[in-house]
């Protein structure tokens, strides 16, 4: 039997939460398979996972490359775990280099562990505090722009000077 | 003989989108809700796409989920489109569910377009379309 009033079954009755609908909690790993190659940047609020070849800079929450996969490129995340190989420099509050790793280029730290085997090249540097990366699409868009225009400076509010 | 490919197939369901085997794992591509990708993808094995993809994709099997929108060109031997496609669709086997939206040539050899898609673009057949060869 039906329920009265109801238009048969077309909507569901409880709200329908679209899990995607705050891409920033999704909670998924995006991965990047090792047969795949990117040319080009990607931009998450989430976790990656490369098992293949990227060609562009990675912006993320976290980062793993994994053992084969190669990156040509910056990283910049707030954690990022290496085991593959990579050509360009790293910023994140955490990095990790495993012994399967070919870092090639600077790393930008707060916490850094290099495991024994690991091939590094490239100044390490520590940093006190980092802003958590803003992965927001339009804001990473933005930056990885080259022509991106500045911020309007911040003018009018000048000091009066008192006596 | 007819797979089912009704609308209320889950998102979420981890299998390759055409009937052929692929080796799931290691061929496995997520692009996940959160991530954009600017740029081309290429690859050999499976692709879902759950965010957004600025740029050409070029596998053997594309799927774009309900969520994935893709600004530039689809070509996989099988492709199937639950989501947005700005841009042309080269594949042998197309499938436009109900909730795609192409707009773009669709370079087919066989396509089923579910009830509710839009099409918005030119159908052409072909007898056969070679993902490697970039004409039409």
């Amino acid at each position: 039997m039906f329920s009265q009033g109801g238009k048969g079954s077309e909507t569901p009755i409880q709200p329908v939460r679209d899990s995607h609908a705050t891409p920033r909690s999704s909670g998924e790993t995006s991965i990047i398979s090792a047969d795949l190659k990117v040319i080009g940047n990607l931009v998450s609020g989430g976790d990656i996972q490369i098992k293949g070849v990227v060609e562009g800079d990675i912006k993320s929450r976290t980062v793993t490359i994994g053992e084969g996969a190669k990156v040509k490129g910056a990283i910049n995340a707030d954690s990022v775990h290496i085991s593959g190989a990579i050509n360009g420099q790293v910023e994140a509050p955490s990095v990790t280099v495993a012994k399967t790793a070919k870092v090639n280029g600077d790393i930008i730290h707060q916490t850094l562990s290099i495991e024994a085997g690991a091939h590094m090249e490239g100044n390490c540097r520590r940093i006190e505090t980092k802003k958590p990366v803003d992965t927001t699409t339009s804001a990473s868009i933005a930056s990885l722009k080259p022509a991106a225009s500045p911020a309007p400076a911040e003018v009018g509010k000048k000091a009066v000077g008192g006596g | 003989m007819f797979l089912n490919l009704g609308a209320a197939r889950d998102d979420n369901a981890r299998r390759p989108a055409s009937g052929e085997i692929l080796a799931v794992g290691e061929a496995y591509t997520v692009i996940n809700g959160d991530l954009t990708v600017i740029g081309d993808l290429i690859g050999d094995g499976h692709i879902e796409v759950k965010g957004t993809v600025k740029g050409t994709i070029n596998s053997r099997s594309v799927e774009i989920l309900k969520t994935g929108v893709v600004e530039g060109a689809v070509i996989a031997e099988s492709a199937i489109i639950r989501g947005q496609v700005i841009g042309p669709v080269r594949a042998n086997t197309v499938i436009a569910a109900t909730n795609a939206r192409i707009v773009g040539s669709v370079f087919h050899n066989v396509l089923t377009i579910e009830p509710g898609a839009k099409l918005e673009g030119r159908r052409p057949w072909r007898p056969h379309i070679d993902r490697n060869l970039d004409n039409e």
